[in-house]
């Protein structure tokens, strides 16, 4: 059996046994592998030294009260605390999600706003300027606009998933069944971290270098430092 | 040996190694290996268990150069439960040396 036979294999044993953070387990098997190769040994013995997939993923099951001294066991007043605290946390919560609406509609209101001064106005009403700085304040809204993406979507990830580890918190303390907790911090996969990282990059350098020409090109035009007198924004 | 029996001891190994320092599970896995009869892959549902069970955490390290590794570490209810165990075990085992030796001694 090699690496990509006996991971596919863990998986689904892991899957039959209904065993959870199955892809946690499974990153930590391929780190085994990658380790156990940069010693230079065969995936073929690798795999035979680590034991059967079935039988590994069955030794994954952690039965309930299988050592009982060590559960701490809910007893009443707990598991009625916990129901309060959930009243609670609900209210909490909806107003956590709420605002994933809230910034992904700044988000696209930014993105409609920029796209829209850059296009020569419309329902903006712009004061006087050349048409080419109008054109890079809104290339700038468009790079804030991305930040701002990028932030809600790291936002929506991390209510997510301290909703997730929330969960099967309450779980082990109400019923029986025993799991590991759940970070509250997301872990997201490398591409899209790289990805994400590299959205919010840009977006940055896109606003600061539209948002300086912008202000730099309005000198020039105006002939002034203070543009703004020049041109009667203000009276 | 019986299978449970044997997975206490090995438990009480990895909370030995974790109460010195912090490991990634492929430094406990080696550890183990290297000293006792066990299949390399038997250690990471140990790490689990003792993950759930409260007595060890996880936190992500990023190494220079590569994805970043996931680091266990003993908590402060795992050193009482080590501690504890500890005592238990070579409690037990001078017992049992004690017993044996007199059936060598009855010979």
């Amino acid at each position: 059996m090699n690496k990509e036979q006996y991971l596919v294999a863990l998986k689904k044993a892991l899957c039959a046994n209904r065993v959870e953070d199955i892809d946690d387990i499974i990153s930590e098997y391929d780190e085994h592998f990658a380790h156990k190769l940069s010693d230079g040994y065969p995936e073929e013995e690798i795999a035979a030294r680590l034991e059967k997939p079935e039988i590994i993923a069955r030794q994954f099951v952690i039965e309930p009260g299988a050592d009982p001294h060590r559960r701490r066991g809910a007893n009443v007043f707990i598991k009625t605390g916990v129901i309060f605290l959930d009243i609670i946390l609900f209210v909490l919560d909806a107003v956590l999600f709420a605002f994933i609406a809230v910034f992904g509609a700044a988000a696209a209101g930014l993105t409609a706003a920029g796209a829209c001064v850059a296009a020569g106005g419309g329902f903006f009403p712009m004061p006087v300027m050349p048409a080419a700085a109008r054109i890079l304040i809104g290339v700038s809204a468009l790079g804030l606009s991305g930040l701002v993406a990028v932030g809600t979507i790291y936002y929506a990830l991390f209510v997510t998933q301290i909703n997730r580890a929330y969960f099967r918190w309450h779980r082990g303390v109400l019923t029986e069944r025993i799991s590991p907790p759940l970070s509250t911090a997301p872990r997201l996969g490398g591409k899209l971290k790289r990805r994400l990282r590299g959205v919010a990059l840009i977006s940055l350098l896109v606003f600061i270098a539209a948002i300086v020409a912008a202000f730099v090109l309005m000198n020039i035009s105006a002939g002034a430092f203070e543009f703004w007198h020049v041109w009667h924004w203000f009276e | 040996m019986n299978v449970q029996f044997k997975k206490g001891v090995f438990e009480l190994c990895v909370l030995a190694l974790l109460n010195e320092k912090d490991c990634y599970g492929y430094d406990v896995s080696e550890f183990l290996s290297r000293h006792m009869d066990i299949s390399d892959g038997t250690v990471y549902p140990i790490l689990r268990r003792l993950k759930a069970e409260g007595l060890v955490t996880t936190y992500l390290s990023e190494e220079s150069g590569g994805p970043p590794r996931k680091y266990y570490r003993i908590t402060e209810l795992g050193r009482r439960e080590y501690t504890a165990a500890r005592r238990e075990w070579l409690d037990f085992v001078k017992t049992v040396r004690r017993l044996l030796k007199g059936e060598d001694g009855n010979e």
